[in-house]
């Protein structure tokens, strides 16, 4: 069967296209390429984009463009021209939001104004500031600019909403009014509010919102943003997530949102090291983590996640434990075997390295006593990147032949008072890392110094990342090249977040993968369950150098088969697939395309 | 009106008859001339096959005075009957838009062709390629010239 398209009958789909797609389309083949550079083709798109455009031709030929370069080339260069003022628009809106979460009335005015004098296009609107990345408060504008200068109807207006995939985007906007003499009394000023979808500005000209900001009542237009991911918009980075502003779309509420990137295997530490001198500060923090986790598990609830990232520290010092998403109820009555892939690696008790699938409070005891160590320490105590290569590592503390407990030596720089409950909470034996209430009461909080009031505490200016993450995010974009390089965050909705990425850290997809799999759990070699990704020795941090311990040496003495757990064998998942190689189902094609070519070509046409 | 409309018989490559209304056929410019001079053998159209031409026939035939309505209906029944129409693998596609070409029917070739532009819609250029049936045919450093060119538009 022929496939293959004659010339013009390719450059005729070609003209149906949007430029980014012919641009696309241009890099297939020789072929593709050189009838997608085609003039004709060219002149459409610049006709099209820019209606208005009227260019002095030299000569009558205007194929040849006024200095002979063509029409590609002009069009490139206005459109870059074009785009670079609409880049600093863009920004001059998003720094706005960033910094005081609004656009207030003022600079809306002055960027409807400068799209006016820049006599942007409806399509340059389309293809430059329309975009699902930008904020909702900069779509406004734009469809504001459209509907007022461009006088574009409301159906091509929907259609490009709909087309960018912005129309559930929302914008908030504020004004006030005045308050009236009444009676001889002033009354007070009233604010209002209206939230609208863009969806709902594109399809009524002449909509309240757009009315109201003609006239300039408006104080400031927050961008309102629908939970939905394209409008999500990036507000911070953690070292593991991402944190979203986002619109809570029962309460209306705007809250934070945070989303746990996976993609990166950097220490999942705290993120400053706290000297020992500032131990009333590292008490507050662990009281107020044990408090919390005292109330967890008197409520029976288990959060098997506690790390760093999972802990929340507000301006006041409070601590918050969040991300329960691998919580589960601890029921004494019942017991229903659990699963050991719980927990991030570094702060994962022995217990469950080796596979318990019955375990306790001490599960998060211990994750504790490593953030409480972790805090003393400035680094990660434990770090670990499979669960075998942690085991030497957790069986320093083993009383066993080869394996002196040592948590004294090695933590010989804290302070007295944290070593027993280190010990406690870092004790092999579950049973004897006893409660979290016990912990509360050990002499690490009886003895001086006392913890501090969490109001104390330093404040943490508010995450500089961001300005780092736009400076990386404009240097990428000059950079990218592809299309497929998107940076926009596709989830489809918040709760999805428990579900690593395709690019996830291999070590949690493989927990989740087994998680799944644990209720059909057989019995199977435990030597096996790691996937080929997983080496042993990729550590991150060594320890401290006085006691080196060699994360490659796998004890003896350490049996893999001890306990009573078993897995399946996860099943190994490519995430990173290649695509499908054209080149080698179309070489034969090919060869009938050019046949075709020639056919065409000597055929009488018209 | 004529009470007796005149039929057309026509030849597809693989030697099957069919048979249209005169109007019908007079909306294929390539043909038009043989019709208007009054033929009566069998046209013979050589590029075409018998499925595809069954095809078109089947489109022009629908189409013919339906465009022009200016009935709503009529029209939106027309749309969703198209959109029926052309649920057509890749190849099916390819033959009609080179039917369309070579009959020139150009309310058919445009809708084709809009069709084929539409599945190429945001897609990569690995997708692209395959829907073209084109091999990569430049070395891995031009490609990556060329893609390095193309950031203008790609990028934004």
């Amino acid at each position: 069967m022929e496939l293959s398209l004659p010339e013009d009958v390719f450059l005729k789909i070609a003209s149906h296209l949007q430029e980014s797609d012919v641009c696309a389309l241009g890099i297939c083949s020789r072929f593709c390429r050189e009838s997608c550079s085609c003039d004709s083709l060219w002149e459409r798109f610049a006709r099209r984009r820019w209606p208005s455009w009227r260019i002095s031709f030299r000569g009558s030929s205007p194929l040849a463009g006024p200095s002979g370069e063509g029409w590609r080339h002009l069009y490139i260069k206005r459109h870059n021209e074009v785009a670079d003022k609409a880049r600093s628009m863009v920004r001059s809106v998003e720094e706005s939001l960033y910094t005081s979460q609004s656009v207030k009335i003022g600079l809306y005015k002055k960027i409807m104004a400068e799209l006016k004098s820049l006599e942007l296009s409806f399509v340059d609107v389309k293809m430059l500031l329309l975009k699902p990345k930008y904020s909702a408060a900069l779509h406004l504008v734009s469809l504001h600019y459209c509907f007022t200068f461009l006088k574009v109807p409301v159906e091509d207006m929907v259609q490009a909403v709909v087309d960018n995939q912005i129309s559930e985007g929302q914008v908030c906007v504020r004004w006030s009014t005045r308050g009236r003499l009444l009676f001889g009394f002033h009354m007070r000023d009233e604010s209002h509010s209206l939230v609208v979808s863009l969806h709902e500005v594109a399809s009524s000209q002449g909509h309240r919102v757009l009315q109201l900001l003609t006239p300039g009542a408006v104080r400031e237009i927050v961008d309102y943003l629908a939970s939905t991911d394209c409008h999500m918009k990036s507000i911070g980075q953690g070292t593991y997530s991402n944190v979203y502003k986002a619109r809570d779309t029962l309460t209306g509420q705007i809250v934070a949102l945070k989303k746990v990137r996976f993609d990166n295997l950097e220490p999942d530490s705290l993120p400053a090291p706290i000297s020992n001198s500032r131990s009333p500060q590292v008490k507050c923090y662990v009281h107020q983590l044990l408090s919390g986790l005292e109330h967890c598990h008197n409520s029976n609830v288990l959060h098997r996640d506690i790390k760093g990232s999972n802990l929340l520290i507000d301006n006041d010092g409070v601590l918050e434990i969040s991300d329960f998403e691998l919580a589960s109820f601890l029921d004494p009555n019942n017991k229903q075997p659990i699963s050991s892939m719980v927990v991030t690696l570094w702060n994962r008790p022995p217990e469950l390295l080796l596979g318990a699938t019955d375990y306790g409070v001490g599960v998060d005891l211990w994750s504790a006593g490593c953030i409480l160590a972790e805090l003393l320490a400035g680094k990660p105590i434990m770090p670990g990147r499979t669960e075998k290569s942690k085991l030497p590592h957790a069986t320093i503390f083993k009383l066993q032949q080869s394996y002196k407990r040592c948590v004294a030596e090695t933590f010989k720089g804290f302070p007295p008072s944290s070593l027993p409950l280190i010990e406690t909470l870092l004790a092999i034996d579950p049973t004897e890392r006893l409660t979290a209430t016990a912990a509360l009461r050990s002499e690490f909080f009886t003895m001086k110094p006392y913890a501090c009031d969490p109001s104390s505490l330093p404040k943490y200016p508010p995450s500089k990342e961001i300005d780092a993450k736009l400076r990386d995010e404009e240097s990428r974009r000059m950079r990218a090249t592809s299309k497929g390089n998107t940076d926009v965050v596709k989830k489809s909705r918040p709760r999805a977040r428990a579900v690593p990425a395709p690019e996830a850290n291999a070590e949690l997809q493989a927990n989740l993968d087994r998680r799944r799999l644990i209720s059909h759990a057989n019995a199977k070699s435990k030597s096996e369950k790691f996937p080929p990704q997983h080496q042993d020795g990729a550590l991150g941090y060594p320890l401290g150098s006085s006691h080196h311990i060699d994360p490659g040496f796998d004890p003896p003495d350490v049996s893999f088969n001890s306990t009573n757990l078993s897995y399946p064998k996860p099943s190994i998942q490519t995430w990173s697939g290649p695509l499908g190689d054209a080149s080698t189902t179309g070489t034969s094609l090919k060869k009938k395309h050019l046949e075709a070519r020639a056919q065409s070509k000597s055929r009488s046409k018209r | 009106m004529s009470s007796k409309k005149k039929v057309i018989t026509l030849r597809s490559s693989d030697g099957e008859i069919f048979e249209v209304e005169e109007a019908v056929a007079l909306e294929w410019l390539t043909i038009k001339p043989l019709v208007e001079s009054g033929c009566t053998d069998a046209i013979p159209l050589p590029q075409v096959t018998g499925n595809i031409l069954a095809k078109v026939i089947e489109y022009c035939k629908k189409h013919i005075g339906a465009s022009e309505s200016e009935d709503r209906k009529i029209l939106y029944e027309l749309e969703s009957w198209d959109a029926d129409f052309i649920k057509v693998d890749q190849g099916t596609l390819f033959d009609l838009i080179r039917a369309a070409d070579y009959l020139t029917i150009k309310t058919l070739f445009e809708f084709t062709c809009q069709t084929v532009a539409d599945t190429i819609k945001h897609k990569t250029i690995e997708e692209v390629r395959h829907i073209f049936r084109e091999s990569n045919d430049f070395t891995p450093e031009e490609e990556k010239e060329i893609r390095g060119k193309s950031w203008w538009l790609q990028g934004l």
